[in-house]
């Protein structure tokens, strides 16, 4: 992952490492910290509810549709008079 | 207008001589409903004024509301008048098609042969002589109670000629879709103001570059164009929304 | 070639079929949530931890990881409902209804995270929690525009006339949205907000914009995640009366969402 060798190569290399040396200063966030940690929050909350939003409507559904279904078998089987 | 094309017994020559009134042309039908619009209009007219009043209240809270200074009105003057017209256009918009769904009109206007998007650009032009054109006319009176600098009037006035309409237009659209709900008038609100945004945008922006002694032949073209867009798309909208209103 | 066109029409209208779509999501549900699962914390972590700090904003500017895919969703999923709207209208299919109700709550509650991580990035940036830019302002009115479908939506009583009406008003919203943001943009110029403009920052580097980029397919793959499970809901409800809809809801093996 080398530069070139060529006199004016402003190319800069591509590098993956650690941008933060400690986790307090990961947490600190160079002094932004509340307002980065606060956006992600933010978005931890938006993505998970729309995972369990729609679970748990699956789940109320389901009970709701199964409670019906029996209701519905039970009057068939009561004798009409 | 309304009556039966289909007249059995009656004679060719009959046929033909009342075809004119049993078969009304395009043009003759939107006239028609533009008349009886109107006609409608004037005899209720003690509710002309009422949002003709509430443009006049709205824009007297804001010397109470915010701050009676001369230098605070004239530069919000323009914003103050539109934003009054915009609401009080809003607040009647409930009605355009309402009184006829009540009571069975709209379903034959659904009905009749006639293109039902000209039928409802009738109404709306019909709406706008009535709630728009009267707000023009008294917006130079309260432009000048707002101290807005005189020379920026005709600008505010063609704005507010070429916005009005298009405010009318787009509400119809809003008053399609909610015309079967008991209180669509709030949702209708919420539906049409961001589609109001621009034409608000464009209006007070109109006044502002004027007052700021810029040209204002680039954003009065860009409101004409608005106006023409609006004309050619919203009955459309609007005809259609009918459609899915009255559908069950 | 007839052959192909008839192939394609019969494609086109398996679509319309409530239960097909049921099957069929269940496997690209499944693709989708893979791809989130992977894209979403890599992209994350590699943009918390691993990309270089802003010479310029520091490290406040991580919040791009969110913003960017968050408002690149909300304008993406208005135009799916428009689309889905046109779709409705059109071919009166039952399928497009469903999605178009379903996408609007995610398209909103992403539209406000844009609006919520635009506002949290501009305080340190810029100093203020709000600026009325075009590219904020434009995604409140799109939050406004989202608000109204779901509102429309929910006030009709009949479920096929909401669906239209729905349908409409995304229609309409869609060609307002171009005019909206040229709208905006000028106003903006007009008024000159010049000490917030977010300046031409030089192109970011690789190991600022791949992490955005993994963040973003992530996001849309959640996106069609979240989408399928809310339609497949919505799909049952709506077949209840259907001996397929029942047979499903009585297997004892009715399967996990997740």
């Amino acid at each position: 992952m080398g530069s070139g060798n060529s006199p004016v190569d402003t190319r800069k290399e591509f590098i993956i490492k650690m941008a933060f040396s400690s986790l307090q200063d990961f947490l600190a966030m160079g002094g932004h910290g509340i307002y980065v940690w606060l956006a992600y929050a933010a978005g931890l909350i938006v993505f998970s509810y729309n995972l369990v939003s729609p679970t748990l409507a699956k789940r109320y559904l389901f009970r709701r549709l199964q409670q019906q279904i029996r209701r519905e078998q039970s009057t068939s089987q009561t004798p009409k008079t | 207008m309304l009556e039966d094309r289909k007249s059995p017994g009656i004679s060719q020559t009959a046929r033909s001589a009342t075809a004119h009134i049993e078969n009304p042309g395009v043009l003759a039908s939107m006239l028609g409903i533009i008349r009886r619009d109107l006609l409608l209009a004037f005899r209720r007219r003690q509710d002309l004024a009422n949002p003709l009043v509430f443009f006049v209240i709205v824009i007297t809270l804001f010397p109470l509301g915010v701050s009676p200074e001369k230098s605070f009105l004239a530069s919000a003057a323009a914003g103050v008048i539109w934003v009054a017209a915009l609401l009080a256009t809003l607040l009647s918009l409930d009605s355009l098609f309402r009184a006829d769904y009540e009571d069975g009109a709209l379903e034959q206007l659904l009905l009749i042969p006639q293109p039902l998007f000209l039928l409802v650009l009738g109404k709306v032009l019909a709406y706008w002589l009535v709630t728009g054109v009267p707000l023009i006319l008294l917006s130079p009176l309260l432009a000048i109670m707002l101290h807005l600098d005189v020379q920026l009037l005709p600008v505010l006035l063609l704005s507010l000629l070429l916005g009005t309409p298009v405010l009318s237009l787009i509400g119809a659209i809003g008053a399609a879709l909610t015309v079967g709900l008991r209180f669509g008038g709030v949702l209708l609100s919420l539906l049409i103001l961001p589609l109001y945004i621009p034409v608000l945008i464009f209006g007070t922006g109109t006044v502002q570059a004027a007052a700021n002694g810029m040209p204002v032949q680039g954003s009065m073209a860009m409101m004409g164009a608005l106006l023409l867009f609006a004309l050619v798309t919203t009955p459309f909208a609007a005809a259609a929304g009918l459609r899915i209103s009255i559908a069950n | 070639m007839s052959n192909l066109i008839v192939g394609f029409k019969r494609w086109f209208h398996q679509w319309g079929s409530p239960r097909w779509f049921y099957e069929r999501s269940w496997i690209w549900s499944k693709w989708l949530g893979l791809i989130a699962l992977l894209c979403l914390p890599v992209g994350i972590v590699w943009g918390l931890v691993f990309a270089p700090e802003d010479y310029q904003q520091g490290n406040s500017f991580r919040i791009i990881y969110l913003h960017v895919p968050a408002a690149v969703l909300a304008q993406s999923c208005y135009m799916i409902m428009a689309a889905a709207g046109l779709v409705s209208l059109v071919w009166k299919m039952k399928v497009a209804d469903v999605i178009l109700k379903c996408a609007a709550p995610i398209g909103a509650s992403f539209c406000f995270l844009a609006l919520f991580t635009g506002a949290v990035w501009g305080k340190p940036t810029w100093g203020t929690w709000w600026v009325w830019d075009a590219r904020l302002t434009s995604m409140l009115i799109l939050l406004f525009l989202y608000f109204g479908i779901i509102a429309l939506e929910a006030a009709i009583q009949d479920k096929i006339t909401a669906a239209r009406a729905a349908a409409l008003l995304a229609i309409v919203g869609v060609i307002n949205i171009v005019i909206i943001k040229k709208s905006v943009e000028w106003w903006n110029t007009l008024h000159q907000p010049a000490t917030f403009k977010l300046t031409e920052k030089p192109a970011m580097p690789a190991e600022m914009w791949m992490p955005l980029l993994i963040v973003v397919i992530g996001t849309y793959a959640y996106f069609g995640y979240s989408l399928f499970l809310r339609s497949r809901n919505e799909i049952l409800l709506r077949e209840r009366r259907t001996l397929w809809v029942r047979e499903i809801v009585q297997s004892t093996h009715a399967r996990s969402s997740l």
